[in-house]
């Protein structure tokens, strides 16, 4: 009896094992998921896309390239580029030149072309070709005012062997100075078919004549010094790549720029701005430099009546960073704050009337006017591109002088 | 009878039921429809969960009343006979579907958006083993590792939607509430067939839970949870993208962080975080094949349950290789449609019907 | 057919395994409690003390009033022909009585035998000589015991004792005259703690005993001694509060104990692997241990220690995950301390477990979780490699479990170079040579790191090779595959059970217990911690409080 018992147990814990075993064995045996090994791929880090000659598009690609501190010539990254009716054809022809799969998880720019952003091509080369791709879309957008692969060139520089900090300082960029604007992919998407606000993008532009780190390290390796040979007023030192101002774009079709001043004063209204000097104008033509820290933002956007009415209302703690008049401080309350007020106030609203006048929601007014919505039907039936061509926006600054910065910084 | 039923308790159920709430809450539903006139659904899914637990308690009130310690008891009461069968194999089938409809979600998006060139069959085969084996292991063993995954689920929910927190926008969710109060009737009522099989789960094992009381208890604790989880998520989602966007992504639980423009190391912990939900959504396709195969086996008075939980497995992976890679997937997308608008209407009339009847017969016969 | 293929597939047959706790609202499984009640369901009465009637066949066999008899007749069993170890000392008493005592060379201490029993009795006054006369005033041994049976005196003589046979009685003396040569108490080798007790169990069945009994001073403390079952005759000791222990679970670890039927029983390792519910698992359901204090704090909770003749490792009964991966020194430990140090190795344990599959995983499908500085180091350390990554993973784990086990097997300070000497040299050689690279081997030793935290042997064994299986798992799956061995390996561990009480008491399933499993809970006052064993105090003390409880948990019912 006690043996039948033993035989049975065994019997069961053989069956066991040999059922999990079989389910064990069942993935290896049926499924292969093409795994691709780390060093097997080509990290494409940017990609840009520009009007073609012969065809379409031309396709840049940026590859990181392996370990820091191995920098050469050329950069610490590897730059392909082809012409292509596609991205997809792009690929096909790039990846047959090179020895590794090309991998798009990584990409953290995209870059487009003055031309093809004019010509608003750009919904149709993201939706469809990123998702097949598994390109994240929280790679940020760069509108590229000069040839793209200068561009990709020209931010690929050896001073900067890792091209993931770049997101990051273009972001800091933004957050520091206001002077750009950041946007991604996912946003661009959103504002193309929201309806709600339009994109503003970065636009970038290459500098041929900047001396770059490298060039002068290099040159001083041969004895020579390309410092004294460069042309005068131009920039030394950084990558030939920039990031100055915005694109103002209509749903998918760029449709007008912004100056970097011009940029802070959006990017406040939009909520983007944390804090950046802005340059103030003063009577005897100098230019004081005031740093500006937003506290309050407000905005509605009224429906009714014959006209949508707009009322901004934004809250500014200023310092002074450079008074050449010596007068803003000291006569704050006698009038220089009325003066700084009317100021920004009429900076702004003639950046909204620029953005108006190219159908551009840059400032993001859209977003408020859907909020007087109950119900998703009246939303769609209500066109606001229409309604916002004859907006009304008024604009009021309440400003706060905050010297504290300069009992700090021991000024 | 070899049901391997063991005992688990309150937390253990809960958490299993939780799971599988908040699965269905977050990742099943089909994008298109469910945002189609707008986004209300950190209304209608808050609202159809505790729609779904009042169903719930009814039925366990009826079942307490006529001396039921199980559902498949209870419809075996109220229907007798040739009925309760027919009802037990609708049931079951409902609560399969409700197995296989977040693992064919899960699937696709591995199918989608991590493994390259590979096909469905194969990422299906990959799922099917700790499936399998979980069910098999009983419920006892789903429920405990229900409790013990449950935490890390939520932590991770909680932090994929902490990340998203800088690129919330109050407009993205007007208008508000976009849809009118019949619509969101509608889809309350229709969301419920989400939420109550789960619910059903925890009455088809309530002897596995100790007693009726205990099942009530974790179905509270569990619907109060999945609700409140759903709310955040929901909020979260729509606080991120607008309705338009949200009816035209797939899954966008899994595109939270695309927003953020700074993008450090912890944002790209998307992939993973939806691994970690992937494995919730394995422990509750477990708990609901456990569960059907528990229902048919008894209703069917079957020795032992472990061959219905392979059936139900092969089953679900079965439904998931028809939908995405057969010739019938236009007609099989088209029945997942109905099921979706309507499976509420058999999953709260069966058991309430056979509640009542039970309490009926139980009157007559008193 | 169908009916075999049923019998077969043991249809009909509910889950087989022993169940300690009851249900939530604390009724008992009917079954249980029957055998409960019956207090001996699986253990024949007669057994517990020296395995007489299975080992020989002597069966009750008895001696003979004849002095010549008995002494051939032991001259018999113990081949005392060829078996020289056996002395037998024939000699006159006093008291005019012809006396033989019979010793095992070296098991009795031979100046014992001459000093307290043969010269005693040579100069006993003459009188009467009965049992009673000659232990009250001749023998001078401290514990002395009666008995008439072959096989018991057998078992004595084997064990060290000296039986003491007079001509014309018919029972024997068995008198303490244990001697023999043992290693002395110290250092537990391989449960170092800084701060804490540093005694370590010999293979001393009586000084491990008496290690627990010096901590444990209470009266209630039983150590019942019993034949391990082995033809071979080792000793086993199961300790437990008789006043606290659960019934149910000191019925249970009997009946297991006493269908052990084996020709060696060597250590607590062969016993821990007939008496464990899953004995396949790669996991221990018992918890083995080289210190008394540990011994006594699981004691002093509820539970059963077991210590065989031998070996200088106690087998604790339950043991839980929670039990597994900590070490007494947290509870030495203040209370932030020791509740770091649990952190610290909990994430060892997790890191040990994962990261190895975690890594190839994402090397090899998902690259974009990996930071952009982790991925061009480790394509640049990869560039001239020559092995595939995951393989790399395996033959660097393999390496490390190949230092681990030459570095314990060499003797003394080589051992300590080995490890040097893998560590270092063997490491920076292979990345030399394109054979490992450097990010790889960082990954395998942090593992291996992690998984020398876990403070049971087995458990370390145990996890070193689970992380394989993951890292296999990654390989074939990427991070699905590795979700699903997580899942697999979590419900496994939840199925798990140790003599009744779940693997992953207290969190799954969560019981009433105050301690929390990971931080370390404050020190009880006279309140018991681990309430998953539901003791006859825990009992008690909730009848006294009058049922009054929550729900949620596992409790005992009412008595």
């Amino acid at each position: 009896m006690k043996k039948a018992k033993l035989i049975e147990r065994k019997r069961t814990a053989l069956r066991s094992f040999l059922s999990a075993l079989l389910l064990m064995l069942l993935p290896p045996l049926c499924a292969c998921m093409h795994p691709v090994s780390v060093e097997r791929c080509g990290y494409v880090v940017a990609i840009g896309v520009d009007e073609g000659t012969a065809k379409e598009y031309e396709i840049t690609l940026e590859l990181q390239r392996e370990s820091a501190g191995e920098a050469q010539d050329g950069g610490g990254s590897i730059i392909l580029s082809c012409e292509a009716r596609d991205i997809f054809e792009a690929v096909s022809e790039l990846s047959s030149n090179t020895a590794y799969d090309l991998n798009f998880t990584r990409t953290h720019f995209f870059i487009v072309g003055e031309k093809l952003a004019k010509e608003g091509k750009l919904k149709d080369i993201m939706n469809m070709s990123f998702d097949v791709l598994r390109i994240r879309k929280s790679a940020l957008m760069v509108v590229a005012r000069c040839s793209v692969r200068d561009y990709i060139g020209g931010i690929a520089s050896n001073n900067n062997a890792n091209i993931a900090k770049m997101q990051d300082a273009l972001i800091s960029n933004v957050e520091t100075t206001g002077e750009t604007a950041a946007i991604n992919l996912s946003l661009f998407l959103e504002a193309v078919n929201g309806g709600r606000l339009d994109a503003a993008a970065p636009i970038g532009y290459y500098d041929e004549r900047i001396i770059t780190d490298m060039k002068q390290r290099d040159s001083a390796e041969k004895g020579e010094n390309p410092i004294s040979d460069a042309e005068k007023g131009a920039r030394i030192g950084g990558m030939q790549g920039l990031t100055r101002g915005c694109a103002l774009f209509d749903g998918e079709r760029m449709c007008g720029e912004l100056s970097p001043a011009q940029t802070q004063f959006m990017n406040l209204v939009r909520g983007d701005y944390k804090r950046g000097t802005i340059a103030y104008p003063l009577e005897n033509g100098e230019t004081a430099s005031l740093l500006v820290f937003p506290n309050k933002r407000r905005i509605g956007v009224e429906l009714g009546g014959d006209a949508p009415y707009a009322r901004v209302t934004l809250g500014l703690n200023v310092t002074v960073e450079r008074d050449p008049s010596n007068n803003i401080g000291k006569n704050w309350e006698n009038g220089e704050r009325e003066k700084l007020k009317a100021y920004l106030e009429e900076a702004l609203k003639a950046v909204f009337e620029e953005c108006r006048a190219c159908s551009s929601d840059a400032m993001g007014f859209g977003k408020y006017a859907s909020m007087n919505f109950r119900s998703t039907a009246e939303w769609e039936a209500f066109s606001w591109k229409n309604a916002y061509k004859s907006l009304y926006a008024e604009f009021r600054v309440e400003l706060n002088l905050d010297d504290e910065y300069l009992v700090r910084s021991g000024r | 009878m070899n049901m391997r039923l063991g005992r688990i308790g309150k937390r253990e159920g809960a958490s299993a039921c939780a799971i599988a709430m908040t699965v269905s809450g977050i990742f099943t539903f089909e994008t298109k429809l469910l945002y189609e006139h707008g986004n209300a659904t950190y209304i209608t899914l808050p609202l159809a969960v505790l729609a779904s637990l009042a169903v719930f308690l009814l039925i366990a009130g009826l079942m307490e009343k006529n001396g039921s310690v199980n559902l498949g008891e209870l419809i075996a009461k109220g229907f007798g006979g040739v009925l309760a069968p027919l009802a037990a194999i609708g049931l079951t089938m409902l609560v399969f579907y409700s197995a296989y409809a977040p693992m064919s979600q899960f699937i696709r998006a591995m199918h989608g958006l991590f493994f390259d060139g590979v096909s469905y069959s194969r990422i299906v085969v990959f799922t099917l083993p700790a499936v399998l084996i979980t069910a098999l292991l009983g419920f006892e063993t789903i429920g405990r590792t229900a409790k013990l995954i449950a935490p890390a689920l939520f932590i991770v929910l909680m932090l994929s939607i902490a990340g998203s927190t800088s690129e919330f926008e109050a407009y993205r969710l007007h208008p508000l509430p976009g849809l009118s109060a019949l619509q969101i009737a509608v889809q309350t009522l229709e969301e419920i067939g989400t939420f109550l099989p789960a619910l059903m789960c925890l009455l088809i094992n309530a002897d596995g839970l100790n007693d009726l009381k205990t099942a009530k208890r974790a179905g509270i604790e569990a619907a109060l949870f999945s609700s409140l989880i759903c709310l955040v998520a929901q909020l979260a989602l729509g606080l991120c993208y607008t309705y338009k966007e949200l009816g035209e992504l797939f899954m966008p639980m899994f595109r939270i962080n695309y927003l953020n423009k700074f993008e450090a190391h912890f944002m790209r912990m998307d992939k993973l975080a939806h691994m970690i939900w992937l494995g919730g959504g394995m422990i509750a396709a477990a708990f609901c094949i456990h569960s059907g195969a528990r229902l048919f086996s008894q209703s069917f008075d079957m020795r032992d349950i472990r061959p219905v939980i392979c059936a139900g497995a092969v089953l679900s992976s079965l439904m998931i290789m028809i939908e995405v890679e057969s010739k019938m997937s236009e007609a099989f997308f088209a029945v997942k449609e109905f099921l979706n608008e309507y499976a509420f209407i058999p999953i709260c009339a069966v058991p309430l019907a056979a509640a009542l009847a039970a309490s009926g017969r139980k009157r007559r016969y008193a | 057919m169908l009916e075999k293929l049923f019998k077969k597939l043991n249809f009909d047959v509910p889950d087989p395994r022993f169940e300690l706790l009851e249900t939530e609202k604390g009724v008992p499984n009917e079954r249980r409690e029957a055998k409960a009640k019956k207090g001996s369901a699986f253990w024949c009465k007669g057994r517990a003390k020296t395995g007489e009637g299975r080992r020989n066949d002597q069966g009750s066999e008895r001696l003979s009033f004849s002095l010549q008899k008995n002494e051939r007749l032991f001259r018999a069993l113990f081949s005392s022909d060829i078996n020289t170890d056996i002395i037998f000392r024939r000699f006159e008493t006093g008291f005019g009585e012809e006396a033989l005592v019979i010793f095992m060379n070296g098991m009795a201490d031979a100046a014992s035998v001459s000093d307290f029993i043969i010269r005693p009795l040579m100069d006993a006054a003459e009188g009467e000589a009965d049992e009673m006369r000659i232990l009250e005033c001749a023998v001078q041994i401290g514990e002395a015991e009666e008995s008439c049976e072959i096989a018991a005196i057998e078992a004595a003589i084997l064990e060290g004792r000296t039986a003491l046979f007079l001509n014309g009685r018919r029972r024997a003396l068995l008198l303490e005259t244990r001697g023999f040569e043992k290693r002395s108490v110290t250092t537990a080798e391989n449960e170092r703690i800084v701060r804490g007790p540093q005694e370590g169990f010999t293979e001393s069945i009586r000084t491990n005993v008496t290690l627990v009994r010096r901590i444990v001073k209470t009266r209630d403390l039983i150590a019942s001694y019993r034949d391990a079952g082995g033809e071979n005759g080792t000793k086993l000791a199961l300790l437990y509060r008789k006043n606290i222990v659960n019934p149910a679970l000191l019925s249970e670890i009997e009946g297991r104990l006493a269908r052990i039927e084996t020709a060696l029983v060597s250590s607590s390792g062969v016993i821990e692997q007939l008496i464990e519910d899953s004995p396949c698992s790669p996991l221990p359901q018992t918890l083995a241990t080289e210190r008394p204090d540990r011994v006594a704090s699981f004691l002093m909770n509820g539970s059963v220690a077991l210590i065989a003749e031998g070996s200088p490792f106690a087998l604790i009964m339950p043991a839980t995950a929670a039990a597994l991966l900590n070490s007494p020194e947290d509870v030495y430990m203040r209370r932030p301390l020791g509740t770091l140090m649990r952190i610290v190795r909990y994430i060892g344990v997790f890191i040990s477990l994962i990261l190895p599959g975690y890594f190839v995983a994402v090397a090899l499908y998902h690259q974009g979780l990996l930071s952009t500085e982790v991925l061009s180091t480790l394509i640049k350390s990869r560039e001239m490699v020559f092995e595939p990554l995951p393989f790399e993973m395996i033959l660097l784990l393999f390496v490390f479990q190949l230092i681990r086990e030459a570095g314990m097997r060499v003797p003394g300070s080589v051992g300590q170079a080995i490890g040097v000497i893998g560590g270092l040299i063997l490491g920076q050689a292979a990345v030399s040579a394109n054979l490992a690279s450097t990010v790889i081997l960082i990954i395998v030793a942090l593992s291996g790191l992690g998984n020398l935290c876990i403070p049971d042997y087995s458990t370390q064994i145990a996890a070193s090779y689970f992380r394989i299986g993951f890292v296999i798992a990654a390989w074939l799956g990427g991070l699905l595959a590795l979700t699903g061995a997580f899942i697999i390996f979590t419900a496994y561990m939840a199925n798990l059970k140790s003599f009744g009480v779940p693997f992953l008491s207290p969190t799954a399933p969560k019981t009433f217990t105050k301690r929390p499993a990971i931080l370390r809970g404050a020190i009880g006052r006279g309140v018991r911690m681990d309430d998953w064993l539901n003791t006859e105090a825990e009992a008690e003390e909730r009848a006294n409080e009058g049922g009054k409880r929550g729900s949620g948990g596992l409790r005992r019912k009412k008595a």
